[in-house]
């Protein structure tokens, strides 16, 4: 199968039409009190995970905007990045056992790229644990250290979230992506959503003809509603509470549902879910479950803007960026009360929230018996979307984060 | 040879006479006939009779020898294609001429009176004379055609399918130059109107030319408008110039990130030990937030304590007081904070069970840290004001409006004070000042505050 082509990489300007003018000049204004000052970010990869996705277009609308912007990366052997891997899950509240020996080895890889590194920047930016104990060089270079969390730390492994804290507290400033998500420290705790870029594959606009040539391809029928989850097949998402929902539902009105996402490689359980995803589905035909490579994001797309309702029924959710990507197609969404999803979705404002398998049927239910209803909440969201968890808003919050960096102010006058 | 001259003689002789006496008619008619004219022309006392008679008088002149000629030629005995060839050479000439003649009289005219026209419609009239020479040359080509006997339909086809492609090309021009006539000729615009089109473009009239009319716009930005927008589109026009403002009005824009205090309440008593002592950074947060990130929803929500402890606690009753909170009847965070606070204390004495909330839906405050900065638009008199506010951010009209009054202190919001004390607009900031912004959406807000301005400068007319 071909790849899907890639969106060319988008200037600032082709964002006026969904942000407009007036918000593409405030981020020329703020960028402007910036001019000057070097940023330098720092993470353990160029390629492959959020992290660098975000700075992959976060770095050249910096550069774009007059901000002299430079993004570095650690080097670490296999042996350091299976630590880090164990740092991330122990953060995440998984029970990891280390030794002393590892986290000696996690400070020396870091101590070796502090020598190694290049630092040019006012600002240095870190991302994620991995390169945290760079901090050691603040005295010698930088004017100011942020640190970037892009993880959930709220209930972390006490012994690893400790050693982590010593350094964290010695950056200028932290910044979050929920508050959900963040720990009590002694240093300024900056709090930035998440975001989705408007114009990426898996967001742009589709026309009918993409759109119907997804559905016939998997063999969806075009004239009975869709009710959709996109999510890899794992236990946190519920897939299976989906299914029992959608029969619920089904009883009374006919629908069909898609289950569309993929296994995680690192998730020994995926693939036990997915079959027991297929168990319950047993052989009906409107239940139709596809497991998509992880560049198939012009099909997702396809898929969500053809679904009627989009659900999202995790049992533990992060800040739940599909639930983004579903409010910005305009989509009623009906969703679990956790995580990331509550900033998102407002109830029966921006979405449905539920709190079980019978209240998600519920809410579909009213979903696709009310369908004015429906539009006016997945207007909301897309509104909702459009002011907050868009890239450019992400952009002009990291501008504020640096400015922020030279003053005591809550109020800043520039 | 002088033997067929005897012979034929008379042949040659009177034709001869013919002429002569024609040539003596002719020069009788110029010298008397055009003194006759002249004399009652005057009478008349038509202004443009000179250049009748200039025209005229010559041209009858050479008309009689040319008829006399031809006279003399059809009594001679000259026949064949000789007759054929003097006759056509005789009409070619008289009827150029005689498009000479209407064309010098025609134009004359318009000479005399584009002497007495506007200026911008002096060119006009230089164009016109040009579009009638050409005019003139075809039809005396089709008649050369015609006298010696040329094909003239692909000529006609040529002017036909000539000027079928002029008036495509030019019919913006066309429509442009028709509504410049009637604007210029009837006044309907003048020099230092105020004019605003449907379209969006306002700003003061400079010049109205031919074609299009010059316009000061915002910014000191000259725009030129074509004349044939104004029959197309909806068009105001106010003849005062707009008050010009003691001080100009600066817009700034404010954005603001957001810090987490670390602060997290999942209960009722907790909330209100931390409404106590939080900042008046987060009670502004808290109580704003959701205008800004909800501000294209009607009706929008009040606040975000009165949201959590209706759908997270489920106290339904204590969310609809808190969310009744009129935000707007308060001139400091102070004021608001213990209003809330009563209201929560109030429910705790009278509910002493307090429920905890979920792990993981706890009330985090957050902290607002606002960033001001100045635009580079700024308004001299009302209506730069107006054309400013129909496309500044969001985020100004929020920092003039919700945050000058209750974060930084002032006594009403930025539009008013700067109403009253650079333009004196007392009726005017009775108005914007009445206008509750908690019970409109940003865009709610502006709609209004233009409107209000807008209805203001049509009723009061205010100008210089």
């Amino acid at each position: 199968m071909n790849k899907e082509p890639q969106a060319t990489r988008p200037k600032l300007r082709d964002y006026e039409p969904i942000i407009g003018i007036s918000a593409i000049e405030e981020l020329k204004i703020l960028a402007d009190k910036l001019s000057g000052k070097k940023v330098q970010n720092i993470n353990s990869t160029y390629i492959g995970g959020g992290v660098a996705e975000i700075l992959a277009r976060m770095v050249p609308f910096l550069n774009e905007l007059g901000v002299d912007t430079k993004w570095s990366v650690i080097k670490g052997d296999n042996e350091f990045f299976n630590i880090t891997k164990k740092f991330h899950n122990a953060l995440h509240g998984k029970k990891e056992e280390f030794t002393e020996s590892e986290f000696e080895y996690f400070l020396e890889v870091n101590r070796r790229n502090s020598e190694e590194l290049y630092f040019s920047g006012d600002v240095i930016f870190v991302h994620d644990p991995q390169p945290i104990a760079l901090i050691q060089k603040r005295n010698e270079v930088g004017e100011k250290w942020i640190w970037r969390c892009h993880i959930d730390v709220s209930n972390p492994d006490e012994k690893v979230w400790n050693f982590i804290k010593d350094y964290v507290e010695k950056y200028d400033a932290a910044v979050f992506s929920a508050p959900n998500f963040a720990k009590m420290l002694k240093i300024g705790m900056f709090l930035i959503y998440p975001s989705i870029d408007p114009l990426s594959n898996k967001n742009k606009q589709l026309s009918e003809e993409q759109i119907n040539a997804v559905l016939d391809k998997y063999g969806i029928d075009k004239k009975k509603p869709i009710i959709l989850q996109v999510s890899r097949f794992d236990y946190l998402k519920d897939p299976v509470g989906v299914i029992k929902a959608f029969e619920m539902v089904r009883k009374t009105m006919p629908c069909q549902l898609i289950l569309a996402g993929g296994t995680a490689t690192d998730d020994p359980e995926s693939d036990k879910v997915l079959t027991e995803v297929k168990e319950v589905a047993g052989k009906n035909p409107d239940i139709h479950i596809l497991l998509l490579p992880p560049d198939r994001d012009i099909e997702i797309n396809a898929l969500q803007r053809a679904a009627t309702v989009i659900v999202q029924k995790s049992i533990k959710e992060g800040f739940g960026l599909t639930v983004t990507e579903a409010l910005w197609k305009g989509k009623p969404i009906v969703a679990s009360a956790v995580g990331g999803i509550l900033l998102q979705v407002k109830h029966k404002i921006t979405g449905m929230l539920c709190h079980s398998i019978e209240g998600a049927a519920y809410a579909i239910r009213t979903l696709l018996t009310n369908p004015e209803h429906a539009q006016w909440l997945g207007k909301n969201g897309y509104d909702h979307v459009k002011q907050n968890f868009l890239i450019t808003r992400h952009l002009k919050d990291y501008l504020l984060v640096f400015l922020s960096q030279y003053y005591k102010d809550e109020l800043i006058y520039l | 040879m002088f033997d067929w001259f005897e012979k034929d003689w008379l042949s040659v002789f009177v034709p001869l006479i013919v002429f002569i006496t024609f040539t003596v008619l002719a020069f009788w008619i110029r010298f008397k006939f055009s003194k006759y004219i002249n004399s009652k022309l005057e009478q008349i006392k038509w202004a443009e009779k000179d250049i009748l008679l200039s025209n005229l008088t010559i041209i009858v002149f050479y008309w009689i020898l040319i008829l006399g000629t031809y006279t003399a030629v059809e009594i001679s005995p000259i026949k064949g294609s000789l007759y054929i060839f003097i006759t056509r050479v005789l009409l070619t000439v008289f009827f150029v001429s005689l498009v000479y003649v209407f064309y010098g009289v025609i134009t004359g005219i318009l000479n005399f009176y584009s002497t007495k026209i506007k200026k911008p419609l002096f060119t006009s009239f230089q164009r016109l004379k040009t579009a009638l020479t050409i005019i003139f040359i075809a039809i005396g080509i089709l008649i050369l055609f015609e006298i010696w006997k040329f094909p003239t339909t692909p000529f006609i086809l040529f002017i036909i399918l000539g000027s079928a492609i002029a008036v495509f090309a030019f019919r913006d021009n066309f429509s442009n130059l028709i509504a410049g006539f009637e604007i210029i000729n009837s006044e309907i615009i003048k020099k230092g109107d105020y004019i605003k089109l449907e379209t969006g473009e306002e700003g003061t009239v400079l010049n109205v030319t031919w074609r299009h009319t010059e316009i000061k716009g915002f910014e000191e930005k000259i725009i030129l408008i074509p004349n044939s927008r104004f029959i197309k589109v909806k068009l105001e026009i106010f003849r005062k110039p707009p008050k010009k403002a003691k001080e100009p009005f600066r817009f700034y824009t404010r954005l603001n990130t957001k810090k987490l205090t670390g602060l997290k309440a999942k209960n009722l008593m907790e909330l209100l030990k931390y409404i106590k002592e939080v900042p008046d950074s987060v009670i502004f947060y808290h109580t704003h937030d959701f205008i800004e990130e909800y501000h294209y929803l009607i009706p929008q929500p009040s606040n975000e304590f009165a949201l959590w402890v209706g759908n997270i606690l489920g106290y339904e009753a204590l969310s609809e007081k808190l969310s009744t909170i009129d935000i707007f009847e308060f001139s400091s965070i102070g004021e608001l904070r213990r209003r809330i606070a009563d209201i929560l204390e109030e429910y705790i004495n009278n509910n002493p069970s307090d429920n905890n909330c979920r792990e993981g839906e706890e009330f985090h405050f957050i902290k607002s840290v606002s960033v001001i900065m100045p635009t580079p638009y700024i308004a001299h008199d009302l209506r730069e004001f107006v054309q400013i506010l129909r496309f500044i951010s969001p985020n100004s009209l929020f920092f003039h409006i919700y945050e000058a009054k209750l974060r930084v202190g002032k006594i009403a919001n930025d539009f008013s004070l700067w109403l009253s004390e650079s333009l004196a607009e007392e009726r005017l900031v009775e108005s914007i000042t009445r206008i509750d912004p908690y019970m409109l959406t940003i865009e709610g807000v502006r709609e209004k505050i233009i409107s209000t301005v807008e209805s203001y400068l049509e009723t009061e007319g205010v100008g210089e």
